[in-house]
């Protein structure tokens, strides 16, 4: 059984009051995998939002026909991240491939369509819990746009 | 254009009722802007959230001790469309500066905090909203992600001449369908601007595509489905489409 006291410590649901987890607890599924299983694959349908209970993960971009190893360098996610905010994006895809990272990892997986269920009835869950994948996906945007800026600043800084 | 007939057409708020949307009215207010104009800079503390309404706006990064140009353009936002989501966001900052760029443009602002307060106060209206809000920015972010991830373009510079002459014969349209076509992924390095007469009416629309390092290319009456095709054609694959060019291909 997945703890409340576990569920509180995730970002993406510390705002919620216990009613609220307990919410969330009941569409909430921890699966095990082994090393260098495959969680998920980029391009499949998202269909869940994912949380590292136990063990690590990395994302990573692939690049068609080519091995794991050949993509962008990985991001690794420790316990108590939460990832897959593909799953409420259109076109609704993972962008990236996820891997157990570790010996073995446990996973906990929440259903896309129940998580919405919930949001739906409680909508200041939905607002808490979107609001913070609001800031999540703004964080890494940033991150991303600032990187394109550097490079293109650079290029025209050497043309003058 | 009243407030909530501006709402209604912004993805953001497409699922609210007329009451939800007039309340969120009352909490905007409109602006002009003129072409060159800065809507607001770069680090400046974001504390409004702006709705194109009219125009075009820039999203460009400064470069210290430069002018800012059409060059350092991140992206053009047309009507309809939100800018300034970094006031949703901490550490609420803006992260690029804004210019209109066209000649008039008008926006809607509305104050970061009183918004927030009303989303807070009404949690069905903020469920929607950044619901709505998270995917219009998710898919802001798989664009840009895919546009790194992609051989990058060169930067392209598109001029849509639009004097009289140019208007007349349709240039408007041309000049919708570039900014359209711009919007899609892997062509965020192409920058579209309004140039004036190039002293060819009778072959109007003209439109110029200069990519860098290489001359400049003048189409010649061109329509908004010419347009896309030299964006597929000639932009991303380099194959210049002979048989609608005005003037040779190195022209310089």
């Amino acid at each position: 059984m997945i703890s409340l006291e576990f569920l509180e410590q995730v970002d993406v649901f510390r705002k919620l009051n216990d009613d609220q987890l307990s919410a969330i607890r009941k569409c909430a599924e921890a699966v095990d995998f082994k090393r260098d299983d495959r969680i998920f694959v980029q391009g499949d349908p998202a269909s869940h939002v994912w949380i590292v209970l136990k063990g690590d993960v990395e994302l990573r971009t692939e690049l068609s026909g080519q091995n794991r190893d050949a993509g962008s360098m990985p991001v690794f996610m420790a316990e108590t991240h939460a990832f897959g905010w593909a799953c409420f994006v259109p076109p609704y895809k993972y962008q990236l491939s996820c891997y157990c990272a570790s010996r073995w990892c446990k996973v906990i997986r929440l259903n896309r369509e129940d998580l919405l269920a919930i949001f739906e009835q409680d909508e200041i869950v939905g607002f808490k819990v979107m609001d913070y994948l609001l800031g999540a996906v703004g964080k890494q945007f940033a991150q991303l746009q600032d990187e394109i800026v550097k490079d293109r600043g650079i290029e025209m800084m050497s043309q003058w | 254009m009243a407030a909530i007939d501006v709402l209604k057409q912004v993805e953001t708020f497409q699922a609210l009722s007329e009451d939800e949307l007039s309340e969120i009215g009352k909490l905007t207010i409109e602006k002009q802007f003129a072409y060159g104009d800065r809507l607001f800079k770069d680090g400046d503390a974001a504390t409004h959230l702006w709705i194109v309404e009219e125009g075009i706006i820039d999203l460009r990064f400064d470069l210290p001790g430069r002018e800012t140009s059409e060059e350092s353009t991140l992206s053009s936002i047309t009507a309809n469309k939100i800018i300034g989501w970094s006031s949703l966001v901490s550490p609420y900052k803006y992260k690029l500066s804004s210019y209109c760029a066209s000649s008039r443009c008008k926006v809607l602002a509305i104050d970061r905090n009183l918004f927030y307060e009303f989303l807070t106060e009404h949690p069905k209206i903020g469920y929607q909203v950044i619901s709505a809000m998270l995917r219009v920015v998710g898919r802001r972010f798989q664009r840009l992600q895919g546009s790194s991830d992609d051989a990058p373009l060169a930067p392209v510079k598109m001029t849509v001449h639009m004097a009289t002459c140019g208007i007349v014969a349709g240039a408007r349209d041309v000049m919708k369908a570039a900014i359209e076509a711009a919007t899609r992924p892997g062509f965020e390095r192409v920058t579209v601007k309004s140039g004036g007469c190039l002293g060819k009416c009778a072959t109007e629309p003209n439109v110029s595509v200069e990519i860098q390092h290489q001359g400049s290319v003048v189409y010649q009456k061109m329509n908004p489905e010419k347009m896309y095709r030299v964006f597929d054609e000639h932009i991303a694959k380099g194959r210049v489409l002979n048989d609608w060019v005005l003037e040779g291909e190195n022209d310089d």
